[in-house]
């Protein structure tokens, strides 16, 4: 029987595969370490929404009779993950996060999880999140079916949302890597707050067949994982055309590091300001050691200005006419006020009054934003820099609605163009941690995640753990 | 979309307290408050949305595929 340390949960997954690989331990006794795990520590940080241990042994098992016959199928084989509550796993309830929902079933897997099964993943349990991904505008980090996602670092404080146990669940070493989704910010924001590395797709690049719909044209699947290989390695597997998702870009992903460009020719446009005025005095210093080690990579930084549009009107009026058409029933059956958070029902009732004139604005603006996106990525720069977030995680009790400094607004204007980012921990204040995201151009993965490798490599802030 | 869960397999899946936590009476429903300050914010975000710029050629950033 293999004996487990603490650095086992904190391992790369290449490092797990080497295990088993050099017969230290097999998936079976791994799985089973990260079940107890997960059982044990998960609801101490509302991370879990259901352990999937009974399915987890049997995928383990049948993953160790791959090694048996020396069959790897790709570099997650083996290896137990989690995916966020809105990921349908046949045999046990889908919540999404939200009461009326809470004993949904499905009879089958959604895509990408069917995609990392296949691949011989293990996963070991469902992760909580916030309900129905907070597209009404939620005002405090306990709406959720499952509760606040608590932040390993410091339980008093949030783990970020909606993919709250997603990042808490990484950070705290209870799964190696995790599903999240994004539609505007739910990937980025738990990374930074919770000291892990996420990455949001391009638009179209995973499929989200059997995933909840929030908003149709701004849904995004996206990995949190330790690193940015880890990222690209769960991106490789996970993405590719899906003919029943209507917004599949139906393009492949292969994690090709060994042809990125040379980070001396890479431009990585940022504003200044986003790391001095634009964030919280106390983040200040740690923005400005990721700024030098950034800049210790060789890259050639240019300073840029992004596009002026009402990015955050824009989103909002977005996701509240899409959301509103996708909960409509919910509403009309009274279900809605079932939910937990009080502002987060009103936003839902509100957006079944959303007209077609200011979703077609805010669709036709967006136009323009691409357009905009796609000329500053030709003519200024090959990846844009800025702060993940512009605070620390904030406590659990804090409402989300207070004023916060408002550096560029990166998080919905990439998601509005649709755009890959890649939130890499960068440093610490006051004992929590804080990121800087990468944008890129559409389908640029490979290009964001060179950058990550290569920050990862210079520094070590990816590594630390929460405290024990 | 399936069917119900029964006790049973609520039971057999460890989720005891989740079943209870959706069993709970529900709070109370948002008040007159909320709602007016979320149709403010729709209120907001359009006259936000109509101080930019747009020219009348440019199509929403959505297609069609017949």
């Amino acid at each position: 029987m293999a004996q487990f340390t603490d650095d086992i949960f904190f391992a790369s997954t290449a490092e797990l595969q080497r295990g088993i690989r050099d017969k230290r331990y097999t998936s079976v006794e791994l799985t089973r370490a990260f079940c107890d795990r997960m059982e044990r520590l998960g609801p101490r940080f509302g991370a879990m929404a259901l352990s999937m241990r009974e399915t987890a042994m049997r995928q383990a098992h049948d993953a160790d009779g791959y090694f048996l016959r020396d069959r790897v199928r790709s570099p997650l084989q083996g290896i137990p993950f989690g995916v966020k509550d809105l990921v349908a796993a046949a045999g046990g309830p889908t919540t999404w996060g939200a009461k009326p929902y809470a004993g949904q079933m499905f009879e089958e897997d959604a895509t990408v999880l069917k995609r990392l099964l296949k691949v011989g993943g293990v996963n070991i349990a469902k992760l909580s999140m916030v309900e129905l991904a907070g597209g009404g505008g939620y005002r405090f980090a306990a709406a959720s079916l499952q509760g606040p996602g608590l932040n390993p670092w410091d339980r008093t404080r949030w783990s970020g949302g909606s993919s709250s146990g997603s990042g808490a669940a990484v950070a705290a070493g209870l799964v190696p890597y995790a599903l999240g989704s994004e539609t505007s910010g739910s990937i980025l924001t738990p990374a930074a707050f919770c000291g892990v590395t996420g990455l949001r797709p391009t638009y179209g690049l995973a499929p989200r067949t059997g995933c909840m719909a929030l908003s149709w044209t701004l849904d995004k699947i996206g990995p949190l994982a330790r690193s940015a290989e880890d990222c690209a390695l769960v991106l490789q597997a996970i993405a590719g055309g899906d003919a029943d998702d209507p917004g599949s870009a139906g393009k492949r992903f292969y994690y090709a590091p060994q042809f990125a460009t040379p980070l001396s020719e890479v431009r990585v446009g940022y504003h200044p300001g986003d790391f001095t005025g634009g964030v919280a005095e106390e983040t200040r210093a740690a923005f400005g050691q990721a700024l030098d080690a950034v800049a210790k990579l060789g890259v050639r930084l240019v300073e840029v200005k992004i596009p002026d549009y009402p990015y955050g009107a824009m989103v909002s009026t977005i996701i509240s006419a899409e959301m509103g058409s996708i909960f409509e029933e919910l509403v009309e059956s009274g279900k809605v006020d079932e939910l937990a958070d009080r502002r987060q029902i009103a936003g839902i009732k509100a957006s079944q009054e959303v007209t077609a004139k200011d979703y077609l604005r805010a669709m036709r603006l967006r136009r323009l934003v691409q357009q905009d996106f796609a000329k500053l990525f030709y003519e200024q720069a090959d990846l844009l820099l800025s702060p993940s977030r512009t605070t620390i995680a904030n406590k659990i009790s804090e409402p989300l609605d207070r004023p916060l400094p408002s550096g560029t607004p990166m998080i919905p204007a990439g998601n509005l163009a649709g755009l890959p980012a890649l939130s890499l921990p960068c440093g610490f204040a006051n004992g929590m941690p804080v990121g800087i995201a990468l944008v890129g151009p559409a389908y640029s993965e490979n290009k964001l995640l060179a950058f990550g490798n290569a920050f990862q490599k210079l520094t070590d802030w990816h590594r630390k753990r929460p405290p024990a | 979309m399936a069917d119900k869960m029964s006790r049973r397999r609520w039971a057999s899946l460890g989720v005891a307290p989740l079943l209870a936590q959706s069993q709970a009476p529900s709070q109370a429903p948002p008040s007159t408050e909320d709602l007016n300050i979320q149709r403010e914010n729709l209120a907001r975000w359009r006259q936000q949305l109509k101080q930019a710029k747009l020219p009348m050629a440019i199509e929403p950033a959505f297609q069609f595929k017949a």
